[in-house]
């Protein structure tokens, strides 16, 4: 009899969280119309402010995918010039390892996370032409 | 009579619709998503949109099927379940016909219904099919049996079995509180009777693909479906009429009074299956046949002893 009356006060219970449930609003987002805000930590994509990077190749080494490759001239005064920054988005795994080294912060993760695309060739793309972040 | 049977054929259909994008948004919050929210105001035309869907579909018919069989099970299983609509009481002059044995006709004809459940499990020449219409006969007829003994003290209280003299014996105190253990036991077994989660096991998704509609498409799927939410209209048709009063109610409207508790028990049974796991075969049986009939004879017999004191 005792476990009679725990079974049915464990049935009410359970009604009463789904009731709970009913109540509370949804956590579904209608994605294209609704749009998702990231954490200010997020790691989207691989970007680049061109204009800092000093091209000295910390992030192509700490990327343990070797996704990076910067491309560069050295000028008269002996200076690296960056000429290309490609990314292979898709053998990235969005650790975000290679903009811990970088010693300018020119690289850095944004918040970009709609990286599909129709083709596999447009996953490898130079960020000097993608990129226009300026700070 | 023919206009009669269209408003009510009528009225099932959009019932039926509305229930059906009601259960879909209901089961939806209760898992914290939105459900349908594209067609119409919030996803308000889907059924619509997906019973058009059905009737473009093809007509499936495997080659194992028993033919005739096969195509008669969706009727006698909708049939089965309109029939009842005779009978009930919308509002005090809203009935197609006031029958004096209404209580009896409706049970009588909505039993029938399993007939038409086994010929889709034994027509469709598929083996779970076959075992989910065994279940469900099994299920419906061991539970009808409480589902009887339940009202049965209604009927001794009220000595009647026409639906409107029983909603007028009401005009003071609800059933309900003269007999909240029946209104129990007959609900227990009444989604049962539907076979609707957690006695779903004539359909148990994860055991038999569908049960006995695994085989059926196109139209004949949605006669199933038509079906399940009408015996659930009809199971809470019920409920109302011998516990809660019927159509009576202050202010508003003896129908709207009506629908309001109709739907508010629909309401209760979708809760119930979108919160409780399935039960065993066997644990649905034991529940049946070792509690709930034990408790639906004490309850007679208490009525009947108290009736006796009384007088």
């Amino acid at each position: 009899m005792k476990e009679f009356f725990e079974y049915t006060a464990s049935l009410i219970k359970g009604l009463g969280v789904t009731l709970k449930y009913l109540c509370r609003p949804a956590v579904t987002l209608q994605y294209p119309k609704q749009r998702w805000t990231p954490p200010e930590r997020y790691r989207g994509r691989v970007a680049l402010r061109p204009k800092k990077c000093i091209s000295c190749q910390m992030c192509a080494r700490a990327c343990p995918n070797n996704c990076l490759e910067v491309k560069f001239n050295v000028g008269d005064d002996k200076k690296r010039k960056l000429t290309e920054f490609v990314y292979h988005i898709d053998t990235c795994l969005f650790c975000g390892l290679c903009a811990e080294p970088c010693p300018t912060s020119a690289i850095f993760m944004n918040h970009d996370y709609e990286l599909a695309v129709c083709d596999r060739k447009d996953l490898i793309v130079d960020l000097v032409k993608v990129d226009s972040y300026v700070e | 009579m023919c206009a009669k049977a269209a408003g009510l054929l009528g009225f099932v259909s959009i019932s039926v619709m509305f229930l059906i994008w009601w259960e879909r948004k209901i089961s939806a919050h209760i898992q914290s998503r939105l459900g349908p929210m594209i067609v119409g105001w919030h996803g308000a035309l889907q059924t619509i949109a997906d019973t058009l869907k059905l009737l473009l579909k093809e007509n499936i018919v495997c080659r194992e099927a028993d033919k005739l069989t096969f195509w008669l099970a969706p009727l006698v299983v909708f049939v089965a379940s309109f029939l009842p609509f005779v009978a009930i009481p919308f509002s005090k002059n809203l009935i197609a016909q006031d029958l004096p044995l209404g209580l009896l006709y409706i049970l009588a004809v909505s039993s029938v219904g399993v007939i038409g459940i086994f010929m889709a499990g034994w027509g469709s020449g598929n083996k779970y099919s076959l075992l989910g219409g065994m279940r469900t006969a099994a299920q419906i007829i061991s539970y009808e049996i409480p589902l009887v003994l339940s009202i049965l003290p209604i009927v001794m209280m009220t000595g009647s079995l026409s639906m409107n003299t029983i909603i007028g014996a009401q005009k003071n105190v609800w059933f309900i509180c003269y007999q909240p253990i029946a209104f129990l036991i007959y609900f227990i077994s009444a989604i049962a009777e539907v076979n609707r989660a957690p006695f779903d096991i004539a359909e148990a998704e994860s055991e038999l693909v569908a049960g006995f509609h695994t085989e059926y498409s196109g139209m004949k799927f949605s006669m199933f479906f038509l079906a399940e939410y009408t015996n659930m209209f009809v199971v809470s048709v019920i409920a109302t009429t011998l516990f809660l009063g019927g159509w009576q109610g202050p202010l508003l409207p003896g129908i709207a009074w009506f629908l309001l508790k109709v739907y508010f028990l629909i309401f209760v049974m979708m809760w119930i299956r979108w919160t409780f796991p399935r039960l065993r075969v066997d644990q649905l049986m034991d529940f049946a046949w070792k509690f709930l009939m034990p408790l639906a004879f004490l309850n007679i017999l208490v009525t009947a002893l108290v009736m006796a004191l009384i007088k």
